[in-house]
């Protein structure tokens, strides 16, 4: 009865995990570090993604369900890199399976990550 | 005979060394690849009976421009000279001394005006380089910092020709000497 009850169990816990999924509209780049954080922690795509391409279900814990968290990521093409932050939060929905997707038309903002200086100095004549 | 021949396919197929591509540029010529730098030295001196140069810890920010358009704004940060005479919140060295700004297209540098807002507008900013040929760059700015916070900022309307050589990456501006008289100070 015991066994019974606890095979039923499993699906109905696994149906009740939240993950996110996230993915890559834009055409001719790779995207590196997508991730999800929210006040708690950050939830990072454990793949670049290629155009059309869907990352590893991620799972989410418990107290970040319900909650919006912002999805940051890095554009790579032919060698140069931009970090950019999505304009708007992205809510993760309890139970299910999330899915961000990136197009070219996501509104966006520089994350103006820049520690290193651009200059280098030299003695002149 | 038919088996010799299943023998000698078996050979010529483990001959072929090929192997898959790792990348997908597997051959990028010369030519195909275009500048995305440039590199200049930037001197300001200032004007007087015995002229000085600013030391160049006081250049903070450049603003460049490139065939009308805008190329990027980039920060500075240097580690100031030392026994420098000193002229308000201004350090003044006697030797002729600029300051070498690589300044690429990157993730550090604000290449527009107006930062782009969607994913496909920051795709036009990575896809922008500079082709082989003739260009023209301006220092739209040069954003001077004195010790007390006092800020000065250079404009200058004049155009510097250069080129982009052939399957080169960066191209070198010159060495461009700003003057000012260093307004406000006391």
């Amino acid at each position: 009865m015991m066994r019974a009850l606890f095979l039923l169990l499993i699906p109905v816990v696994a149906a009740c995990n939240t993950t996110i999924t996230f993915e890559s509209e834009v055409p001719g780049v790779t995207v590196h570090a997508m991730r999800l954080t929210t006040s708690h922690r950050a939830y990072v795509s454990p793949e670049s993604l290629l155009p059309g391409q869907k990352s590893s279900e991620v799972m989410i814990l418990v107290d970040d369900e319900d909650r919006s968290g912002r999805v940051t990521f890095e554009l790579e093409k032919d060698g140069r890199r931009i970090a950019l932050e999505v304009e708007s939060g992205f809510k993760v929905h309890g139970g299910e399976n999330n899915v961000f997707v990136l197009s070219p038309d996501t509104r966006v903002r520089h994350l103006l990550l820049q520690d290193t200086p651009m200059a280098l100095w030299a003695e002149s004549r | 005979m038919r088996r010799f021949l299943t023998v000698f396919l078996y050979l010529a197929a483990g001959c072929d060394t090929a192997t898959e591509p790792s990348t997908a540029v597997v051959n990028q010529a010369p030519e195909a690849r275009q500048a995305d730098a440039l590199l200049l030295e930037i001197a300001v001196v200032v004007e007087g009976d015995a002229p000085l140069t600013l030391a160049p810890e006081h250049i903070t920010e450049v603003v460049l421009e490139v065939d009308g358009a805008p190329w990027g704004r980039f920060e500075l940060d240097a580690q100031p000279p030392e026994g420098d005479a000193v002229r308000g919140p201004w350090r003044l060295i006697e030797e002729p001394r600029g300051a070498l700004l690589v300044a690429r297209l990157d993730r550090d540098a604000d290449t527009t005006h107006t930062p782009p807002e969607t994913v496909a507008a920051w795709l036009d900013v990575l896809d922008r380089t500079l082709e082989p040929g003739a260009h023209a760059a301006r220092v739209a700015a040069i954003t001077l910092r004195g010790t007390d916070g006092t800020q000065l900022v250079l404009q200058s309307p004049t155009w510097v020709p250069f080129d982009v050589a052939l399957g080169a990456g960066s191209a070198w501006l010159g060495a461009l000497t700003f003057t000012t008289t260093l307004a406000g100070e006391p």
